[in-house]
């Protein structure tokens, strides 16, 4: 059925032109920059391609555009079979206890990577309490955390959710009549699995490959934490780094890597977005998920699968935040060290005593609730700017929710930074968490907007079209039929951004000033400093907060996806 | 004077010409049925008249104001159209009450709490509703949201009424009523409504005046009686009632239009006047009902077999095959199968070119 009459268009144009400034500004900056033979605001700085010229024949750069690429591979070859796997068992098998485990797998997911990456350290580190208890019973731990091939190990197994979302998805949505039908006309299980199962769920997997490139090209706090004491660099480290390196901010040269990233993801999300839109049609044919009949998996097939599974939980979370935990509440380390003799509070005493660290916290809760509240409320606008909307505005609004995508928390944050550093009448405001909040709005654009639009698109035309034949405007309409509508999942959307928000470490790292500290952020830089102590407590809080994010989430209604 | 004019619209989807220079009229106290298979373009030309498609040429007047206009660039957004539109899905808000849905459209245009209350409740209580007013859409059967929606749609008096497929979510029991006291109720309030339908016994019982539409274009307009009892093409026969239909030969012999088959003749009428030459290739339509049988030959009679009864609760439907023909015939009592005489009355037999 054709459209409903578009109007407001004043009001879809500003909202347009409002988005325009806030994600075009930051990618247009970085890309001036990457041109200049200095930083932007000196006035020495001439227009030039000194700094691509520098970058392109330094053999760090290639180094860590190689290590990325690695990465990314082998993040990919270890998450894929895994995650994939894994959502066969949960979804086509009988394995016993799955639907507990469908609550547990996407945990690490959530998780802030810098959490994470801190938690491997302190769990099966050098002197990590996992690898002192090893070494007590076996002698001489065999592994090293530090280095490309653990990273790889790591980012593979903490990505398996990723994988695990969509292609569990996908398998649900399978009708389970069309396996049936194969299954009445003579063909075994395995020639149903191969021609019918197997090119069903193709677009999900091919998809979840695209996301998890993007994903290793964005990663920041794992190659920090697991790659750069072995010196392995991967670009966004490369780019962290590049101050220490040189011992001077080189704004250009930042910049230029940056234009480097942009070129390399922007085109994966493109191709993701295609993909995403194929594997939707692939999905409508799914009808109202039809009975599945479970492969019996058997005590033997039962035991290996729980075994596989058993490791990965072990390895991705257990790990990590068993190592936290224990870390947070001890002052001591090391080897012959009786961790229970050591026990204390100390180390949040301490949190709660320097001022900084109280104020990430609470600079962290106010983030997530209050500006992940506004954040919904800035991606309503927007999605109802769009909402019903055709032409050329519409796609431009598409394409601009998409460039931030491409750009990795650390250089929106650097953006930004440098927009409120140097924008005259916005320079107050980059000491007030204003400025961390409009950065991580952009950072959450495409998130949140796809929540939003996905509950918008739930409103049947007719209840919009009946509020204007009785006499309603757009905007009458918009405030007492569809937001009422939609509350819900803008209720869903808040608390899914709220975990985003919570997470979020490497969008701060140079927005951060005294007085905005968040958490993430925090950790960062105090990896540096190495007061572990210190860290233990802050990452512990961090995933207490994320469990606390997830419970919400889940009474009221938060979906999950990406 | 009429309350709604539509007059020559054009629209296109894409490359598709969807409504061709589409022209009717409506006045208080008249239903006025768009009939049409679907892909018709009948919901497309309602929706025009809401405001919530945009023709790209013609005009339509409200109430003797223009609310579109293509040579003189007015276009009125559907709040502005002073309409009633009552949906196929009736479009109940899910998170207003019976009241609270009903009383929307009072409030938008400003009226106060105790009047919205007290004509709310007036025209729950006119369709019977007054006992469900806080009640949610989803607590409400089929029929009840049906009249909640005509409710919310009448409330505050609109200069037209539109109802888009108003019967069709309802079972059939319950359709039959609603055509009676929609119809009733129309009349009683003296409104000027338009419906879209897809079932002719609807538009039959339901309107006052018939519009046929067939690719976006009317085929033919008048009253139920007049549509149904004299097509003017081969169209409007068939897409109405249940018809019986014999290839021949046309022969105009002494002046009488007479299709030719292979061992019968049936002679009848050219509904679209004198078009088709001698020795060309005809259909012959005739209703279902308008076919008798008879144990003798006669005066447009062919000569059949019956091949079998088929009981229908109220009446029992005959097949009857014959040279180059079938047919169907009724009548209320079982016959044995066997060799019968089928009558075409002359008067009811329309004769039109074959279709090619």
């Amino acid at each position: 059925m054709a459209k409903t009459t578009a109007d407001a268009t004043g009001f879809r144009l500003s909202a347009l032109a409002a988005l325009g400034i806030l994600v075009l500004s930051p990618v247009l900056l970085i890309l001036y920059q990457s041109f200049l033979s200095g930083p932007f605001f000196s006035p020495l700085s001439t227009l030039g391609l000194d700094a691509y010229v520098y970058i392109f024949s330094d053999p760090d750069f290639y180094r860590a555009l190689g290590t990325t690429v690695l990465f990314a591979l082998g993040t990919i070859a270890i998450c894929m079979p895994l995650g994939a796997v894994l959502a066969f068992l949960v979804t086509r098998t009988d394995l016993a206890g799955r639907k507990w485990l469908e609550a547990v797998v996407l945990v690490p997911m959530f998780l802030s990577a810098i959490v994470l990456g801190f938690g491997y350290t302190v769990a099966v580190g050098p002197t990590g309490v996992v690898t002192l208890a090893f070494e007590k019973i076996f002698g001489p731990a065999p592994w090293n955390i530090y280095g490309l091939s653990s990273l790889i190990l790591i980012s593979g197994l903490t990505h398996v959710p990723h994988v695990y979302l969509y292609s569990s998805a996908a398998m649900r949505n399978l009708p389970g009549d069309l396996e049936e039908a194969a299954r009445t006309s003579g063909a075994g299980v395995w020639t149903v699995a191969r021609h019918v199962t197997w090119p069903l769920i193709m677009p999900a997997l091919v998809f979840s490959i695209g996301l998890n490139v993007m994903l290793a090209f964005e990663a920041f706090g794992l190659p920090l934490v697991l790659g750069d004491p072995a010196g392995v660099l991967v670009l966004t480290t490369y780019i962290y780094k590049l101050t220490t390196i040189l011992g001077v901010p080189s704004y250009q040269l930042m910049a230029v890597v940056a234009v480097v990233l942009l070129a390399i993801i922007f085109p994966l999300v493109f191709i993701q977005r295609k993909l995403l839109s194929r594997s939707r049609r692939f999905a409508a044919i799914g009808g109202k998920g039809a009975r599945v009949t479970r492969i019996r998996l058997g005590k033997s097939g039962q035991l290996i699968a729980w075994l596989g599974i058993g490791a990965w939980l072990t390895i991705s979370i257990v790990f990590p935040i068993g190592g936290i935990a224990i870390r947070a509440f001890v002052d001591s380390w090391g080897a012959g060290v009786n961790l229970l003799d050591h026990l204390t509070l100390n180390n949040f005493e301490q949190l709660f005593s320097i001022g900084a660290l109280q104020r990430g916290i609470t600079n962290t809760l106010l983030l997530a609730v209050i500006g992940g509240a506004l954040a919904v409320g800035a991606y309503l606008i927007i999605a109802l700017a769009g909402h019903r909307w055709s032409g050329a505005g519409h796609t431009a609004l598409d394409y601009m929710v998409l460039m931030p995508r491409a750009l990795p928390g650390l250089i929106i944050g650097l953006a930004f930074f440098w927009i409120f550093l140097f924008v005259p009448f916005l320079q107050p405001l980059r000491l007030t968490l204003f400025s961390l909040l409009v950065a991580y709005i952009i950072v959450g654009l495409s998130y949140g907007l796809r929540l939003i639009q996905a509950t918008l698109l739930q409103v049947a035309p007719e209840l919009e079209e009946s509020a204007r034949s009785a006499g309603a405007t757009i905007g009458q309409t918009w405030a007492r039929i569809v937001i009422p509508i939609i509350r819900p999942g803008l209720l869903g959307a808040w608390t899914m951004i709220m975990i985003i928000f919570l997470r979020e470490y490497a969008t701060g790292v140079y927005l951060m000033t005294n007085g905005t500290e968040v958490i993430g952020s925090l950790i960062v830089s105090l990896m540096a400093s190495g007061s572990l102590d210190t860290i233990a407590a802050l990452a512990l809080i961090s995933v207490v907060m994320t469990t606390g994010g997830l419970v919400l989430a889940n009474r009221l209604g938060g979906k999950i996806h990406e | 004077m009429s309350d709604l004019i539509v007059d020559d619209i054009h629209m296109h989807l894409g490359a598709l010409h969807v409504l061709q220079g589409t022209s009717f009229t409506a006045k208080r106290g008249e239903v006025v049925a768009l009939l049409g298979a679907s892909g018709s373009g009948k919901t497309t030309l309602l929706r025009t008249v809401a405001g919530l498609e945009v023709p790209g040429k013609g005009r339509i007047q409200i109430a003797g104001t223009p609310v579109f206009d293509h040579s003189r660039s007015i276009l009125l957004p559907p709040e502005k159209r002073n309409i009633g539109l009552v949906f196929q899905s009736y479009a109940l808000w899910p998170h207003r009450t019976v009241a609270e849905n009903v009383a929307f459209g009072l409030a938008i245009r400003g009226a106060g709490k105790a009047e919205t209350a007290k004509r709310v409740q007036a025209m729950l209580e006119k369709l019977g509703l007054g006992h469900l007013a806080e009640r949610y859409p989803f607590q409400l059967s089929g029929g009840q949201q049906q009249r909640v929606a005509i409710c919310r749609a009448l409330v505050y008096e609109p200069k037209v009424i539109l109802l888009d497929e108003p019967l069709s979510n309802l079972d059939a029991k319950l359709r039959e009523e609603a055509r009676y006291w929609i119809r009733t109720l129309i009349l009683e309030l003296e409104l000027c409504a338009v419906m879209v339908t897809h079932d002719q016994d609807e538009a039959l019982a339901m309107a006052d005046n018939v519009l046929l539409l067939k690719n976006g274009a009317i085929v033919q307009s008048g009253s139920p009686l007049d549509i149904y009892s004299n097509p003017k093409s081969r169209y409007t026969a068939e897409f109405l009632g249940n018809n019986n239909c014999i290839d021949g030969e046309l022969s105009m012999a002494g002046g009488k239009p007479t299709v030719l088959g292979p061992s019968w003749s049936i002679s009848g009428v050219l509904p679209e006047g004198p078009t088709v030459a001698n020795g060309n290739a005809v259909s012959a339509i005739v209703r279902v009902e308008q076919t008798a049988i008879h144990n003798e030959p006669g005066p447009n009679r062919i000569p059949v077999n019956l091949d079998a009864s088929i009981y229908l609760g109220n009446h029992w439907e005959y097949r009857l095959s014959g040279l180059g023909v079938t047919l169907k015939a009724q009548g209320s009592v079982r016959r044995e199968p066997g060799n019968v005489w089928c009558e075409l009355p002359a008067e009811s037999v329309w004769i039109f070119p074959k279709a090619s």
